[in-house]
C-alpha cells in the first residue's frame, strides 16, 4: 500500500512540473468539440442530437493521446528498469499509473462538462448523466490506452499505431456509454448500462495488469 | 511426451514435414472448393424467400468461419511463442495476420452484397457487423504493430500479447447475434442441434466450410515456408536447398 501512495505520489509530482501533460488533452479536447460543432453547423435542435457524440469522440482520443505517454518518461529515463529489478510488485505500480493518469486528465474533463453542456445546449439532466457516463466509461479507457502505450514502449513514431491499436477495443465501452445516454434522453432506466460499464470495468482491470506486467518487463529487458 | 512438439519447432524439420503436405493440401482446396461450388451455384436448391440470393451464403458463412478461427489459430501460435518461445509459433503468427485480414475483408464484402437484396441495405449498423469490422481493423492493427516491431528489430512478442488481448472481441463476434436482438440470422451450425436449414444446403456448406480450411491452411503453408526462407537465409540448409531445387 505504501509503494502505492509513494508511486501516486510521484506520478502528481511529475505531472504537476510539467502542467502541459495535463493541459493539452484538455485543450485538444475542446478543440476537437469546437471543431465537430463547426463541421455540423450551430443549429440547437441538430446540436443537442448530435453533441454527445462529439463528447465521447473528444474524450476517447485526449484520453488515449494522453495515455500514450504514460510509461515514456520512466522509459526513457531509466526509472522503469529501476522498478522492473527493484523486486516491488509491478501490478502496484501499474495501477498507480493509470490511476494518477485517470485523476489527471478526467477530473478536468468533469469540470469543464457543465461549460461545455451549457454551450451545445443540453440541459441539466443531460449533463448530469454525461458526466456520470464519463466518470463510469473514462477508467477502462485509462487502462486500455496504458495497455497501447505499454505494447509500443520503445517503438519509433508510435503515436499513430497506439491509436489504431486500441480504438478498436475502446468500442465496446462507447457501444455502452451512448446506450447510457440514449436510455436518458428517452426516459427509461439507465440502471443497466450502468451495471455493464462497470463490469467492463472490472474486467479490464482485472486482465489489464497481467499484460502490462508482460509489456513492461519486454520492454525493460530490451 | 511433448518431444514431436519440440522437433516440429525446429524450421528445418517443419519445413521438410510441409514440403511433404504442401502440393495435396492445396490440390484438395482447389478440389474441394471448386467441386463444391458446383454443387452450391447449380444445385443446391433456392431459398423460398431469398430465391437465389441465398446462394451467396456458400461464401459468405465459411469465410466468417475462417476469419474467426484464423484468429484464434493466431492466438494460440502467439500462446504457444511467448510460453515455450519458439521463434517459429511467432512466424506461424506473422503468417496469419494479412490471410484473417483478407478473410474478414469478404466477409464484410459478401455480407453487405447479401444484404441488398435481403435487407435492401448495403450495411447496417448491427452488433454482429461491427464486431465483425473490429476484428477486421484487430488485424490491421496486428499488421501494423508486426510492421513497426520488424522495423526496430524485435521479436513479436508484442504482437503476440496484442493478440491474447484481442480475443475478447471473438465471444462478443459469436454471441452478439443471441444477446442482442440483431436483423443478423443466427449462427448456421452448432454442435448440439440439427441445423435450421434442410439436408440439401447445409451438407454443401459444411463441405465449403472444410474446403475453406483446407485453402487456409494451404496458403498458410506457403506463407510460413517463405518466412523460414527469409528468416533462415543464413543457415546451411537453406543455402544447399536452394542450390538442389
Amino acid at each position: 500500500m505504501t509503494f502505492f501512495k509513494a508511486s501516486i505520489r510521484r506520478e502528481l509530482i511529475n505531472y504537476h512540473r510539467k502542467p502541459s501533460l495535463v493541459l493539452n488533452p484538455l485543450v485538444f479536447y475542446g478543440l476537437v468539440v469546437f471543431l465537430s460543432v463547426i463541421a455540423v453547423g450551430p443549429e440547437k435542435g441538430q446540436l443537442v442530437q448530435v453533441a454527445p457524440a462529439f463528447i465521447w469522440t473528444a474524450a476517447l482520443l485526449a484520453i488515449l493521446m494522453s495515455a500514450d505517454g504514460v510509461f515514456r518518461n520512466d522509459y526513457e529515463d531509466g526509472s522503469l528498469e529501476l522498478v522492473v529489478v527493484s523486486g516491488k510488485s509491478l501490478a502496484v505500480y501499474v495501477l498507480a499509473k493509470t490511476t494518477a493518469h485517470w485523476i489527471v486528465t478526467v477530473v478536468p474533463l468533469v469540470l469543464l462538462m457543465p461549460l461545455l453542456g451549457i454551450t451545445l445546449f443540453f440541459d441539466f439532466r443531460s449533463i448530469w448523466v454525461l458526466c456520470l457516463g464519463i466518470v463510469l466509461v473514462t477508467p477502462t479507457l485509462s487502462i486500455l490506452g496504458a495497455v497501447g502505450a505499454a505494447i509500443t514502449l520503445g517503438l519509433p513514431r508510435n503515436g499513430m499505431l497506439t491509436f489504431v491499436l486500441i480504438l478498436p477495443f475502446y468500442v465496446p465501452p462507447l457501444i455502452f456509454v451512448t446506450g447510457m445516454i440514449q436510455a436518458s434522453q428517452l426516459g427509461e432506466a439507465i440502471l443497466p448500462f450502468v451495471y455493464w460499464l462497470l463490469g467492463i470495468f472490472f474486467l479490464a482491470i482485472a486482465l489489464a495488469p497481467m499484460v502490462l506486467i508482460a509489456c513492461l518487463r519486454m520492454a525493460a529487458e530490451d | 511426451m511433448l518431444g514431436w512438439f519440440h522437433k516440429l519447432g525446429s524450421p528445418k524439420l517443419f519445413f521438410e514435414i510441409s514440403t511433404r503436405w504442401q502440393n495435396p493440401i492445396t490440390a484438395l482446396s482447389v478440389l474441394v472448393i471448386g467441386g463444391c461450388a458446383f454443387w452450391c451455384l447449380l444445385f443446391a436448391p433456392a431459398d423460398y424467400q431469398q430465391g437465389h440470393a441465398v446462394r451467396i451464403m456458400y461464401i459468405h458463412v465459411p469465410a466468417a468461419i475462417l476469419a474467426q478461427s484464423g484468429y484464434i489459430f493466431m492466438a494460440l501460435c502467439s500462446a504457444v511463442y511467448l510460453i515455450w518461445n519458439i521463434k517459429l509459433a511467432d512466424w506461424a503468427a506473422k503468417s496469419v495476420a494479412p490471410l484473417g485480414a483478407s478473410l474478414s475483408f469478404l466477409v464484410l464484402i459478401t455480407g453487405s452484397i447479401w444484404g441488398k437484396p435481403t435487407w435492401g441495405a448495403w450495411w447496417v449498423w448491427d452488433a454482429r457487423l461491427t464486431s465483425t469490422l473490429v476484428l477486421l481493423l484487430l488485424y490491421l492493427g496486428m499488421i501494423a504493430l508486426r510492421g513497426a516491431l520488424e522495423e526496430k528489430g524485435t521479436d513479436g512478442r508484442a504482437c503476440g500479447i496484442l493478440a491474447i488481448v484481442g480475443l475478447v472481441n471473438i465471444p462478443i463476434i459469436k454471441f452478439s447475434v443471441d444477446w442482442w436482438f440483431t436483423l443478423h440470422q443466427p449462427a448456421s451450425f452448432k454442435l448440439t442441434e440439427q441445423p435450421a436449414m434442410p439436408l440439401e444446403m447445409w451438407l454443401p456448406l459444411l463441405i465449403m466450410v472444410i474446403g475453406y480450411y483446407l485453402f487456409f491452411f494451404s496458403v498458410w503453408i506457403y506463407r510460413i515456408r517463405n518466412e523460414i526462407l527469409i528468416r533462415e537465409k543464413k543457415t546451411a540448409w537453406v543455402k544447399s536447398w536452394a542450390g538442389s531445387s
